[in-house]
């Protein structure tokens, strides 16, 4: 949409201008050459007629002027050769005998035609081509043979030709002119609204106006509309999803600096013990919070499962145990283990941090001697992970909630990102999965189970 | 200077308590909304430090209540949100100051000196009379350039008394400024105090009034001055 763009590519006004250049152009000649043939035609049938009357009225006065004067004809019939332009002609009028009773200057003088012919032919003078019409008298005791200039005869319709170009060309030029600002006309909305979005700050993305564009480009303009739409919304929450993470870590951030500060000038053995604990404590929520942010990030940035593979979650659900069994020892919980053979399509690290970060969930809210209890299975179709725990559980009112970016439940009291059920729901969508919450065994603590397909 | 500080982290509060202990204040810290407004209301805190994303009432709540509620003493925020919304937000809502997280305890520390001292209305830094110089930033004493070393509870005291001059303070108001919840105090731990400040800054310059405590009467030139 830079300013740049319209010289790169095709022009639609160009484009279109040309066609309808190239068009009326054939069409215009087509016409003009028509007209010209159709009028030649016509002017030769014109000459053609105005040649036999004239070889007719000389041929007449011809045998008149025979019969008073005997055969030598002389003078008396130049006056019919005076007329010049296309109308003037040249004749030979010959006896029946082969004598030559009269025949104009420049004429040869032999027959131009034999004698035997009559009617209309094309003859040969100086190099030149003529037309040329042969008819005896009635009595068949003379014969003129006539001819007019063929240059002559084309003259009247070359006149013509050079009319008609000129014509043509003068129309060519008024509708090429007319095409070309009815385009610009025509074309002007679009530039403006190519304006309108190319006038744009590069964080303007607003619709752009739709009411100005005509028909023809309105699905364009709706699909730009519905595109920008998509980018406005990822933008938002990328944006927020930056503000929340910033906002997440400074807390930490501000842990470590203050218990390093505290530290520095530790009044006792005992605070400088507890001042060190509690830093290592911030080190590791930062370390943890930027491994869920980072979790994140890779979830999102996978737009859709493709590289799919077989993964049987009993095995993840297998490596889950083992991986959080010191952390569930250490407050006293019981980790247990259903694994039932259930297999789904999808990517094996993806579903290993859907599961590590439920199983983490349930054992960082369970009190201290409760139990966790992770299983799998597949039937009918559908293969599941779920994670059940013993710890305080989640309000009704809460269970969509908890899935928002570092959303945590007012009052809870353990320190955590706020990212792990995101990680999970997104993940869960990546495979098509669905996430349930719900009431632990015996209607205490959590169960959030997650639906696959099987695979 | 007794403190309050509202902030729901675990570490971070531990930590901002016991750097201002170092200082030499006496800090009680509470981890939600409701509880912190519940101990303003019942404490005579020097200052508030309240975080905003609170569990339980949000912290700009929490400000707005212990306002309507007439606690006239300075509220810092320490907040992780650092937009200028945020803080204007903050500081029309009746906050002191803004710090963004993270902080430097010291800066920390100076602020909240800068806040008390703009609160009493002062705006030099030391607090001085009848020759006697204190430096609440340095915590020092000095009596005609002469250093006259003080532990911190006298310090505190001391600095207490100065900053309220011409007003009499009981023992348990003395007390409460100077111990935070946590600490263990003798009965006549006020008493033993006010004797060593006397020992080291002579006889007169804290006068005992009876049945009711203790104050530094102002200077005679400000008594003639104000009468």
């Amino acid at each position: 949409m830079t300013a740049a763009a319209p010289a790169r590519g095709w022009s639609l006004r160009r484009r279109l201008l040309g066609l309808l250049v190239l068009s009326s152009t054939i069409l215009l000649s087509g016409s003009a050459m028509l007209f010209y043939l159709d009028a030649r035609d016509a002017s030769q049938k014109l000459f053609d007629a105005a040649l036999r009357e004239s070889a007719a009225l000389i041929l007449q006065l011809a045998q008149h002027e025979i019969e008073e004067h005997g055969p030598s004809l002389g003078v008396s019939l130049m006056h019919a050769e005076t007329r010049a332009g296309p109308f003037a002609f040249r004749y030979q009028i010959w006896t029946e005998d082969m004598r030559s009773a009269y025949r104009s200057a420049n004429l040869p003088t032999t027959p131009l035609m034999p004698l035997a012919t009559e009617g209309f032919d094309w003859a040969t003078v100086n190099g030149q081509r003529w037309r040329a019409y042969s008819t005896w008298n009635a009595r068949h005791s003379l014969q003129i043979q006539i001819v007019q200039s063929l240059s002559d005869r084309r003259s009247l319709a070359n006149d013509t030709l050079l009319r008609l170009v000129v014509a043509t060309a003068c129309l060519l030029v008024l509708a090429l002119g007319s095409m070309a600002w009815i385009l610009t006309l025509t074309i002007r909305p679009l530039r403006r609204t190519a304006g309108h979005v190319a006038d744009r700050s590069p964080d303007d993305l607003q619709p752009v106006d739709e009411r100005d564009a005509p028909r023809e480009v309105r699905p364009l303009l709706t699909a730009l509309n519905q595109l920008l739409g998509r980018v406005r919304d990822t933008l938002a929450a990328e944006r927020r999803f930056t503000a929340d993470a910033s906002h997440e870590l400074r807390t930490p951030l501000a842990a470590i600096r203050a218990n390093a500060q505290v530290l520095l000038s530790a009044r006792d053995v005992a605070e400088r013990e507890r001042t060190a604990r509690d830093l290592l404590d911030s080190v590791d929520r930062g370390t943890r919070l930027i491994e869920q942010l980072l979790a994140m990030a890779r979830a999102d940035a996978q737009a859709g499962v493709s590289a799919q593979e077989i993964v049987p979650l009993d095995d993840i659900a297998r490596n889950q145990q083992l991986e959080h069994a010191v952390a569930a020892a250490r407050k006293g919980i019981a980790l247990h283990l259903d694994a039932e053979p259930a297999c789904v399509r999808g990517v094996a690290s993806l579903l290993t941090a859907l599961a590590r970060n439920l199983v983490d969930n349930a054992i960082r809210y369970t009190p201290q001697g409760g139990v966790v209890r992770i299983g799998t299975g597949a039937h009918d179709g559908v293969a599941q992970l779920s994670v059940c725990d013993t710890g305080p559980g989640i309000p009704p009112g809460e269970r969509e909630r908890i899935f928002e970016r570092f959303y945590r439940i007012p009052g809870n009291d353990e320190p955590g990102s706020g990212l792990g059920l995101s990680i999970v729901r997104r993940i869960a969508e990546l495979h098509a999965a669905d996430v349930a919450i719900g009431t632990g065994e015996d209607g205490r603590g959590t169960r959030i189970t997650v639906r696959f397909k099987a695979a | 200077m007794r403190l309050l500080l509202i902030e729901d982290d675990a570490q971070l509060g531990r930590a901002t308590q016991t750097g201002l202990a170092q200082q030499g204040h006496a800090v009680d810290w509470v981890r939600d909304g409701v509880t912190g407004q519940v101990a303003v209301e019942d404490g005579d805190y020097g200052a508030v430090l309240l975080d905003l994303g609170l569990p339980r009432q949000d912290g700009l709540e929490v400000l707005r209540a212990i306002r309507r509620n007439g606690y006239a003493n300075p509220v810092l925020i320490i907040t992780a949100r650092d937009d200028i919304q945020d803080r204007v937000l903050g500081l029309d809502t009746g906050a002191d100051d803004f710090i963004v997280k993270p902080f430097d305890l010291q800066e920390l520390g100076a602020r909240l000196r800068a806040a008390t001292r703009r609160s009493a209305g002062r705006a030099q830094t030391l607090l001085v009379h009848d020759g006697l110089q204190v430096d609440p930033a340095a915590r020092s004493a000095t009596r005609e350039g002469v250093v006259i070393a003080l532990t911190s509870r006298e310090f505190a005291l001391l600095t207490h008394l100065l900053e309220r001059r011409g007003h009499v303070r009981s023992r348990q108001q003395l007390q409460e400024s100077l111990y935070d919840w946590d600490s263990e105090i003798e009965s006549n731990a006020i008493e033993v105090h006010i004797h060593n400040l006397r020992r080291k800054l002579g006889r007169e310059l804290i006068r005992t009034v009876h049945g009711q405590g203790y104050t530094i009467d102002p200077p005679r030139a400000e008594r003639l001055r104000s009468a």
